[in-house]
């Protein structure tokens, strides 16, 4: 049952078209990435949610509540929303202690202290901040503070948690640890989140569902397997995961597959594009999709090994063949020389 | 110790008992009336160090009236209480200035209230006029100049010795002597026309004053200051009274009453229609012209005292002694309204510019 | 309240206070007598008579020779002086920079006065140059003169722009001038001073404005020898017909008015330019100041004969004369001290009064000014639309308005509106003048602090629940609260420091040390005036002294 409905948001700012007409919902329970390069205009988006930002066009509403309706000219303003939001600088308030900081919601809703005392208590420590209520921000890490952030935005229980890159600040470690961590913490607390992001490794580990934003417009939407696996566009594709890409010339088309040639090579993979026989066209491979062959097979190429770079848990070679620059993943080292690679028909995506 | 706390409180009881001996003309109604206002307000052009002992003095007798005094330049009581006449909103309740043309204007255009002081038949004929305008003092015009530059021999003794020196002495002199200066100083301007109204020879002076750059200024004091610290060796028209204060301070002031003619003006006294505590104001002009405050005029203020029967060193009597005929009270009248007419006045200033070269 | 109700209230409360004085000033100068004469009628009889009256000529003349002359003084002395202090080693330079922009916080009649008492004709100074030399190499009451020290005094304003500027430089730019053999004055010249030249120009086009604003160092230093200036013209104005001529002092206004009014607007087109150049780069890493090698003493000694120059010699001078009876040619100073004048300000009880009420005005009507003016950057904190844009055009209106001026404009105000009448022997008719007089120094201030709050932090406080004003009450104002007390700061130092506006509403109940020691420049009293003017310094110089200890910069 979707919760939260956006009707073709479209915001302009000057002579920018920063959305154009999207459309998406939030079910209950869910998790939903809106993902993107910066500049898709996810944030933007986002803030139109909150109430910081107003649309041009569209509706927004949340279940029977409509927030926003360009058309009856209805916009209730965002401290009226209910909704909670984790800003990508936490934007902790460094004049009040954590434990202020995290009850200015209650606060507000004219909660009873005592209440408040035993809600806030409870936030804190299931955010294992349990200790530092007494605290004021500038005493914490970045991880604490974005711990607070959250903490605040989650004690009054909004129907809809809005988070805005909340793990960007964090370091690399950190970041890795709090996505399991997060994930878990939406869950268990039965709220529904719209969370935005640039990193997809994010968006695949935390969200239930992912919108793929550019340029102001939705491109594709669905489970993370789907995205990652099954790209309807080279812009998905090339935004998922990391690839390799050949160019050439569509020379075949035979079922749903079409054979691409280059000078010296000539490959078979699922035809995703509007392409007919004839015209140029990209394949798109990932990486660990790639595999180096014992011997020739099916779609493979003979290439030249140049050079196989460690990078701690697998190795990385870099092969090239005629126009041909390839890398693929291995678990040992290998020296220079010709090896076979193998380019799985059905991974190998032509647009 | 004690016997000196004894002796004050001594004086000060003596203080609490004489208004009672002092004021025996002063109505108990206008002394209750003023009591109950409770507040006094002057705007006045005597200088605040002059009129301190008489205010002191005043709320000595009366501790229960507060008093607001207000040192202003003269052209700024004019205008200031002109301004705030016509708004309609508050005013003073006296008005003590030396612009005596000034204030005569004002009480000429109505805005004073007749007043029948109990001290009246005291004063001169010619200082009160219609019950409303009182001359409260008679204070000497007079040049000044610092001992340590101007030779005793050198000092002019007339108005006639002075253009003399300055046409003689034109370089000695540049940039060394001050006047008021009649557009921007009420009383600066009262002094000159008066002058030209006594002396047919007061434009070889200005001519004179113009050929050494004569610097002008708005006030006495200003003036003084710059005759002590010897920027200035010289300064005409010169209010007497500030000058014989400043020399008791400073021995390097030294004083002209000019031989020839000497110009004596009344600071003129006032109260308003529009003055809030009129009982306050009565009380505090009757005060001025009282023997107590006079006496205090002649021997602290030392603003001149104006009437007969006081003592002391500052007292028109002594003046009139010194000088005799020489002496020229400007007198408070109609008369003194004919060189305020609009086009008058600014041909006369022009004249001035003209003989001063500005 | 509301917000909604809130901010079109504010909004007008401040047009009003802006306008209302401008509005009656226009109105006063259209008629043919004082507005409140009933045989006023509308006419240019006004605009006539003055544009006729050579004296004002004269005085339009001065005014534009002086702005010239100490811009001209200014801007180059200044501009030198930011690139000494912001870019290379002048020894000393962390410790005179505070110092420089003292000049800003003394009051130009104290200033004045104490250079008469210096280097007048017969200044302690110059008496002792007459004893060296046979005669005093200089004249301070000349044109030359009033344009020496007007030029000098007015360094500070430049340097305030000129440094600021050069710090936002990035400074690989003058290390790759270094690096190709350019020294440090081929740098200044060449790279970093032509990289700051919007902020020289806007610096100089203030100081020009400021020169045709001069009041206290005009009435001081010209006055005497018959020297006008615009503003002394008005001045003196009040007096020359022997009635009060306020349509021709009207006139005046308005064209003063019409003279900085485009000067302002040019500013502030300026200004726009020089915020352009100043994200030039600068990640305000350390960087190594410039060497400037054999010239470094020399330098710092010039840097320290200014300061000398426009501190130490009028401020010596008027404390030297607040302790002596009398001064001048063969006075002995050690004959003539005395502690008297200092104890005969408390004999006089509207001297005591305007003590009192300068640290009234300074420390609760700063208070109540900071309060207003952070409620007017608040109106328009960070909101779309008419009103902010508007605000920013509304600020500069004062900013071309003499205190002089708009302190007469609200004393008519005062006379001429009856239901505020009452108010104007009070505090709050002065008070609402230097609110209205330093508006759009105040919003500056307010504003740069509100900049530093970071925009989520607010929005934070949105999304949680908490409608505009409750952000404001518990996050914006508290999150600025140290830069409140660094402008109250500032404020209390600009307020105790006014003169010029108080002039004209001067009375009992609304004394303070400035205007008083106006108007007893008139009346000659030098003891008092001395004895007021050190105590004046002397609260300035506290309130500096704790604005240096608290860390507030005085550069806003």
């Amino acid at each position: 049952m979707p919760e939260l409905i956006a009707e073709n948001i479209s915001k302009r700012l000057g002579d920018a078209d920063i959305l154009r007409g999207i459309s998406f919902h939030l079910n209950r329970g869910e998790i939903l990435a809106m993902l993107g390069p910066s500049g898709s205009g996810k944030t933007t988006l986002l803030r139109c949610v909150a109430g910081l930002e107003k649309p041009d066009a569209g509706r927004i509403a949340l279940g029977e509540k409509t927030f926003f309706d360009a058309a009856r000219a209805i916009e209730i303003p965002a401290e009226e929303r209910g909704l909670g939001l984790v800003f990508q600088s936490y934007a902790v308030w460094p004049h009040r202690t954590v434990f202020q900081n995290v009850a200015y919601g209650l606060r507000l809703r004219r909660v009873r202290e005592a209440e408040i005392e035993l809600k806030v208590t409870k936030v804190l420590e299931r955010l294992g901040l349990g200790e530092l209520g007494a605290r004021y921000p500038h005493q914490l890490s970045g991880g604490q503070q974005q711990r607070v952030a959250l903490a605040r935005a989650l004690v009054y229980s909004p129907p809809i948690l809005l988070l805005d890159e909340p793990l960007s600040n964090l370091d690399a470690k950190l970041r890795e640890e709090a996505r399991s961590w997060l994930r878990e913490l939406i869950k268990e607390t039965q709220s529904s989140a719209l969370y935005v992001t640039h990193d997809q490794t994010e968006a695949l580990a935390i969200a239930d569902r992912i919108i793929l934003l550019e340029d102001g417009q939705i491109r594709q939407e669905g489970a993370p397997e789907e995205i990652y696996a099954r790209p309807v566009s080279r812009f998905v594709a090339e935004f998922m995961g990391s690839n390799n890409r050949l160019e050439g010339r569509l020379a075949e088309i035979r079922g749903g597959r079409a054979r691409l040639e280059g000078e010296g090579w000539s490959l078979w993979g699922e035809l995703r594009g509007a392409k007919r026989v004839g015209e140029q066209a990209v394949a798109l491979i990932h990486v660990e999709s790639a595999r180096l062959a014992e011997r020739e097979g099916e779609n493979c190429l003979k290439l030249d090994l140049k050079s196989a770079c460690y990078l701690g848990e697998r190795w990385e070679y870099l092969l090239t063949g005629p126009t041909l620059h390839i890398r693929a993943w291995g678990d040992k080292p290998l020296p220079p020389g010709d090896y076979w690679v193998a380019f799985p028909p059905d991974a190998l995506w032509v647009f | 110790m004690t016997r000196r706390i004894l002796v004050a409180a001594v004086v000060l009881q003596l203080a609490l008992i004489l208004p009672v001996e002092i004021f025996p003309a002063e109505s108990r109604d206008l002394v209750a009336g003023a009591q109950k206002e409770g507040r006094l307000v002057v705007y006045s052009s005597t200088d605040t160090a002059s009129a301190e002992p008489l205010l002191q003095d005043f709320k000595s007798l009366y501790p229960s009236i507060q008093v607001e005094y207000s040192d202003l330049n003269t052209t700024e009581i004019y205008n200031r209480f002109v301004a705030e006449a016509a708004a309609g909103s508050g005013t003073a309740d006296l008005l003590w200035s030396s612009a005596m043309d000034l204030q005569l204007q004002l009480v000429n255009n109505g805005n004073g209230q007749p007043y029948a002081s109990p001290e009246i038949a005291q004063l001169p004929k010619w200082a009160v006029w219609q019950n409303q305008a009182y001359g409260t003092t008679l204070e000497p015009v007079t040049m000044t100049y610092n001992k340590r530059l101007l030779p005793q021999d050198a000092v002019p003794s007339s108005h006639a010795d002075f253009t003399r020196l300055l046409n003689e002495k034109a370089s000695v002199f540049k940039d060394k002597v001050a006047t008021f200066d009649p557009e921007k100083s009420g009383v600066g301007f009262l002094l000159v026309t008066q002058d030209l109204k006594v002396s047919p020879a007061f434009w070889d002076l200005a001519k004179a004053l113009g050929g050494v750059e004569v610097k002008v200024y708005t006030s006495t004091g200003a003036m003084l200051e710059r005759v002590s610290s010897g920027e200035h060796t010289i300064a005409y028209n010169i209010i007497g009274s500030y000058g014989l204060l400043r020399q008791k301070k400073d021995p390097a002031i030294g004083l002209v009453f000019p031989k020839d003619y000497m110009l004596a003006f009344s600071r003129i006294a006032f109260i308003p229609k529009g003055a809030r505590h009129p009982n306050a104001g009565k009380l505090f002009l009757d005060y001025l012209l009282s023997k107590r405050g006079q006496e205090l005029m002649a021997n602290k203020s030392l603003i001149y005292s104006i009437r007969d029967d006081v003592a002391g060193e500052a007292t028109a009597a002594n003046l009139t002694k010194q000088l005799g005929k020489a002496l020229k009270p400007i007198e408070v009248g109609p008369d003194l309204l004919t060189a305020l007419d609009k086009t008058k006045r600014l041909d006369f200033l022009k004249r001035w510019q003209e003989a001063l070269k500005r | 309240m509301k917000l909604s109700i809130l901010r079109p209230l504010v909004a007008l409360g401040a047009i009003l206070a802006v306008f209302a004085p401008l509005g009656l000033l226009l109105y006063q100068s259209l008629l043919s007598a004082p507005f409140f004469d009933p045989a006023a009628r509308a006419s240019f009889e006004a605009y006539r008579y003055i544009l006729a009256q050579p004296d004002f000529h004269r005085a339009f003349g001065s005014s534009f020779l002086i702005s010239l002359g100490m811009t001209l003084i200014a801007a180059p002395l200044g501009s030198l002086l930011g690139f000494l202090i912001a870019r290379t080693d002048l020894p000393g330079r962390h410790w005179l920079e505070p110092w420089i922009l003292v000049p800003v916080f003394l009051s130009p009649v104290v200033m004045a006065f104490g250079y008469v008492v210096a280097v007048g004709p017969v200044g302690f100074f110059s008496l002792w140059a007459k004893s060296l030399f046979g005669f005093v190499p200089w004249k301070l009451y000349s044109f030359a003169g009033l344009i020496a020290i007007a030029g000098l005094t007015h360094v500070p304003h430049v340097f305030l722009y000129v440094s600021a500027a050069l710090r936002g430089i990035d400074p690989a730019v003058e290390e790759a001038a270094r690096v190709t053999g350019a020294g440090p004055w081929r740098i200044a010249f060449t790279i970093s001073l032509p990289l700051v030249w919007p902020a020289i120009l806007f610096s100089g086009a203030l100081v020009f404005l400021l020169g045709f604003e001069l009041f206290g160092l005009p009435l001081v230093l010209g006055d005497p020898a018959g020297l006008l200036v615009l503003t002394t013209y008005l001045y003196k104005l009040t007096n020359l017909l022997g009635v009060p001529s306020y349509q021709l002092m009207a006139v005046v206004a308005i064209a003063i008015v019409a003279i900085t009014f485009p000067l302002v607007y040019l500013q502030r087109r300026l200004l726009g330019a020089s915020s352009r150049y100043a994200v030039i780069g600068g990640k305000g890493r350390a960087f190594r100041p410039l060497p400037l090698g054999a010239l470094r003493w020399p330098m710092t000694a010039w840097v320290v004969l200014w300061l000398l120059a426009v501190v130490a010699l009028p401020l010596a001078g008027v404390a030297l004369r607040s302790v002596v009876r009398s001064w001048g040619e063969g006075v002995v100073l050690l004959d003539v001290l005395t502690l008297d004048h200092f104890r005969s300000l408390w004999q006089y009880p509207n001297l005591v009064r305007g003590i009192v009420n300068t640290l009234l005005i300074g420390g609760l009507g700063g208070a109540a000014a900071v309060a207003a003016y952070t409620l007017l950057a608040l109106s328009a904190h960070r909101l779309p639309g008419l009103w902010p844009a508007l605000l920013d055009y509304l600020v500069l209106v004062p900013r071309a308005l003499p205190g002089l001026i708009v302190g007469l404009a609200f004393f008519w105000l005062f006379l001429f509106f009856k239901p505020i009448a009452p108010l104007r022997s009070t505090l709050f008719s002065l008070w609402i003048a230097y609110t209205v007089v330093w508006l759009a120094y105040g919003i500056k201030l307010i504003t740069a602090t509100l900049m530093q709050v970071k925009p989520e932090l607010e929005e934070a406080a949105r999304v949680i629940g908490a409608s505009p004003l409750l952000v404001y009450r518990d996050v914006t104002v508290p999150l600025i609260r140290f830069g409140l007390v660094g402008s109250w700061l500032l404020i209390f130092m600009m307020f105790v420091r006014e003169y010029s506006t108080g002039v004209y509403l001067l009375g009992p109940g609304t004394e303070v040390i400035g205007s008083l020691i106006v108007s007893l420049w008139g009346t000659g009293a030098l003891d008092l005036i001395s004895a007021l003017s050190v105590i004046e310094v002397l609260i300035v110089g506290l309130a500096l002294f704790t604005a240096l200890r608290l860390g507030v910069k005085l550069d806003a």
